[in-house]
């Protein structure tokens, strides 16, 4: 076995010898490097259904403290295609673009529609671009909303990315769509996804994320409204932290609800494969955040009553709004799908039904208590 | 049943999570793979227990010394010669599939030769090991690698961007007629006991297979099944899933840890997977290598230092047919072979089977 002994020895050295082959940092020293921090395409002025890429780089400093405010470098060029424009990029800096750390993805309204999946392709085949990136629409445009600087940036951040995902900011108004979440529901059929929509003020230093478009394939995308966004975040989201102003004759309450939640099913309808009705049921907790008038804990039953007509009534044109447009952002479709096995026809039925469906919904809400005042 | 057996079997079935079984499974999701994975499932708890059964009567044996005893060496001989090639080319696979991603993913920017030179002097350190080593191996990335990877699995059941009802729809393809290349696939996950063709000779008590251990392999094979086809699905979507190259990384790379050690969990994630991978690769051509020296070597050759050179040409043939196919196959290639492979594995797997049958009714006798 002497020479089983000498061969591992060799093994061992040409294992440790593969070391010697390495250069570190995949061949390219961070300092060589350019983080691009966010990527906005717009369409394009001059190029003919192609695409405007403008691409947001944190510039590198020494030391945090060094520097009061951030420091950004745009790059902006058109192109056929993302692909195109962003290799012509890579020939504007001296340094090598690095997407790796790239986590918020906007784009301009206008292209917020079905076929985005054509350019988003780009996207997902690159495998150093993260598919837990965000992907949110832009107002006016994605490049105007990128070089927002807003003044709550602190150095060595990025103000869009604080917005999504529920780290930093978490409020209910926010969607935060991922991006393979967005490709997966573009795909899918019976559900439309579902983008934030990022907006800016006049001077253009704040942005304001509280509105939503729902992806669809017509040319002018439907915005969700404030309130809708609220509701299509809370009810199927779970989100929340959010608050409902609920007015009843002279009485106004605004109630703080920290726990919604919501469950629906078909209801069958006779002689019929398709389903009559949905059946919605929602519950949420509680408490009297801000009232005008003196309240009694006692009569609370009385105040659940009231705010759950109230939500009722503002869930059920939030959806009869959604049917009328027949969008689905709820993936009712797919629920439909999920529910019964394969047929060829089964989502061309849905869609057949869908604008004929009845909504039944029914809001518990479950108020604790009146907050720390009566 | 040994807790070694657990383990290789184990180590399969993760090694197989990310390469090829997932897509062949995917392709078919339409046609059949619901039902095809149930049959296949009860088929890999029969698999195993028809193995151990069929060494219960050889503790401390392996398949070659098994049967240089009891068969003619013509029918030996070839058998070996099967086994070890089929051995070889599971191992070869998941090296290729394991090179590719690393390329794809982790060091876009490396040279393919590179990381071959990386992988294959590692794998062949495994391979001259002593086989008690590897078992020590398998143990060691056990402890170490296995909790974290279960960890990381199980979150994923936990986690919002798994959509059911995608999952549901997937589910609602059951009545489909079963596939036949879904149940080899399938079935290939339950492969990984029969490295004790092998390992037997370091098994020395004699094994068991009742109703406690087909529950363990039956509630193993539940989860590594819907792990594999549904959580993908959920993360990624059904409809086009079959698109997808390589549906486990898209979805590792999906899942979003808020307040992880790293927020992208695919880097933790593939190097984990890799390390069970590169273990997997190491014991399938372990028993390859030993299969193919007991080929040569079952005439007592005349030359001397005979454990040397069949070594040295084993070894040398490995490097090289996986070299040459690395750098050759491309990625429909390795998709084609890969079902191929596959499709073959159940018909060698009854080859074995009524060998085994001839050797326990010849002890008997």
């Amino acid at each position: 076995m002497k020479f089983l002994s000498v061969s591992k020895w060799l093994m061992a050295f040409l294992c440790m010898s593969g070391v010697l082959l390495q250069s570190g940092c995949a061949f390219k020293d961070i300092d060589k490097r350019l983080f691009v921090s966010s990527i906005g395409i717009d369409p394009a002025e001059h190029i003919e259904n192609g695409y405007k890429v403008t691409m947001k780089v944190a510039l590198p400093f020494g030391a945090i403290k060094d520097s009061a405010k951030p420091s950004f470098a745009y790059l902006s060029r058109e192109g056929h295609s993302i692909g195109e424009a962003i290799r012509m990029l890579e020939t504007h800096v001296d340094k090598i673009l690095e997407l790796g750390h790239m986590k918020t993805i906007i784009v301009h309204e206008k292209l917020v529609r079905d076929d985005m999946q054509s350019f988003m392709d780009y996207f997902i085949r690159r495998g150093d671009i993260q598919l837990i990136a965000y992907v949110a629409g832009a107002r006016p445009s994605a490049e105007s909303i990128l070089k927002v600087e807003p003044n709550t940036e602190a150095p060595a951040s990025v103000a869009l990315i604080n917005f999504f995902g529920g780290t930093a900011n978490d409020s209910p108004y926010v969607v935060t769509t991922y991006l393979f979440q967005l490709r997966r529901d573009i795909l899918s059929e019976g559900i439309d996804p579902v983008l934030p929509l990022i907006e800016t003020n006049e001077k253009g230093d704040e942005l304001i994320v509280n509105n939503s478009i729902v992806v669809d394939t017509r040319e002018e995308p439907i915005v969700l409204s404030t309130i809708h966004t609220k509701y299509y975040n809370s009810l199927l989201k779970g989100s929340n932290g959010f608050t409902y102003l609920i007015r009843d004759g002279g009485l106004e309450l605004l109630l703080n609800i920290n726990q919604s939640k919501m469950k629906y099913k078909f209801v069958p309808s006779k002689g019929s494969v398709v389903p009559s009705a949905i059946d919605m049921h929602i519950v949420m907790k509680g408490t009297i955040g801000e009232a005008n008038k003196d309240l009694s804990v006692a009569k609370l039953d009385e105040y659940n009553r009231l705010a759950s007509k109230d939500v009722k009534q503002k869930v059920l044109q939030f959806l009869t709004k959604m049917q009328e447009e027949s969008l689905d952002p709820f993936g009712f479709g797919l629920r439909y799908r999920a529910t019964r096995l394969h047929t060829e026809e089964i989502f061309t039925t849905w869609q057949q039904a869908y604008p004929n469906i009845e909504f039944k919904v029914t809001v518990d809400v479950k108020l604790q208590g009146t907050g720390t005042i009566e | 049943m040994s807790r070694i057996v657990y383990l290789l079997l184990i180590s399969n079935m993760i090694a197989n999570l990310i390469a090829s079984s997932p897509r062949i499974l995917f392709a078919k999701s339409e046609h059949g793979a619901i039902v095809t994975m149930i049959i296949a499932l009860f088929f890999g708890v029969f698999m195993n227990w028809a193995l151990i059964t069929s060494f219960k009567a050889f503790p401390g044996k392996s398949l070659p010394q098994i049967l240089t005893l009891y068969l003619s060496k013509w029918i030996a001989i070839p058998a070996l010669f099967i086994f070890g090639v089929i051995w070889y080319v599971s191992g070869l696979q998941t090296l290729i599939t394991y090179i590719d991603i690393l390329l794809r993913f982790i060091t876009p920017e490396m040279s393919i030769y590179l990381v071959i030179a990386m992988f294959i002097p590692v794998v062949t350190f495994g391979i001259i090991m002593q086989s008690r080593n590897i078992l020590f191996t398998i143990e060691l990335v056990f402890i170490l690698a296995l909790p974290v990877a279960a960890y990381y699995v199980i979150k994923l059941y936990f986690t919002e961007q798994v959509s059911w009802d995608q999952v549901a729809i997937a589910m609602t393809f059951i009545d489909n007629p079963p596939d036949y290349t879904v149940f080899s696939a399938t079935t290939y996950l339950f492969v990984g006991a029969f490295d004790i063709i092998i390992f037997n000779s370091l098994l020395k008590k004699k094994m068991t297979f009742g109703i406690k251990q087909a529950l363990i392999v039956f509630s193993l094979g539940v989860f590594m099944i819907f792990t594999t086809y549904f959580i993908p699905i959920g993360v990624l979507g059904f409809d086009q899933v079959e698109n997808i190259l390589y549906p486990w990384i898209l979805t590792s790379d999906s899942i979003r840890m808020k307040f992880g050690v790293i927020e992208r969990v695919i880097f933790i994630f593939l190097l984990l997977f890799l390390a069970i991978a590169f273990l997997n690769i190491t014991i399938h051509w372990h028993v390859a290598c030993k299969l193919f020296q007991s080929v040569f070597d079952i005439e007592k050759m005349k030359i001397k230092s005979r454990e040397k050179i069949s070594f040295m040409i084993v070894i040398v043939i490995f490097w090289l047919i996986a070299i040459y196919t690395t750098l050759k196959v491309t990625e429909y290639d390795l998709f084609l072979y890969s079902k191929y492979f596959f499709n073959s594995i159940p018909i060698v797997f009854i080859g074995l089977m009524i060998i085994m049958l001839v050797v326990n009714r010849r002890v008997k006798s």
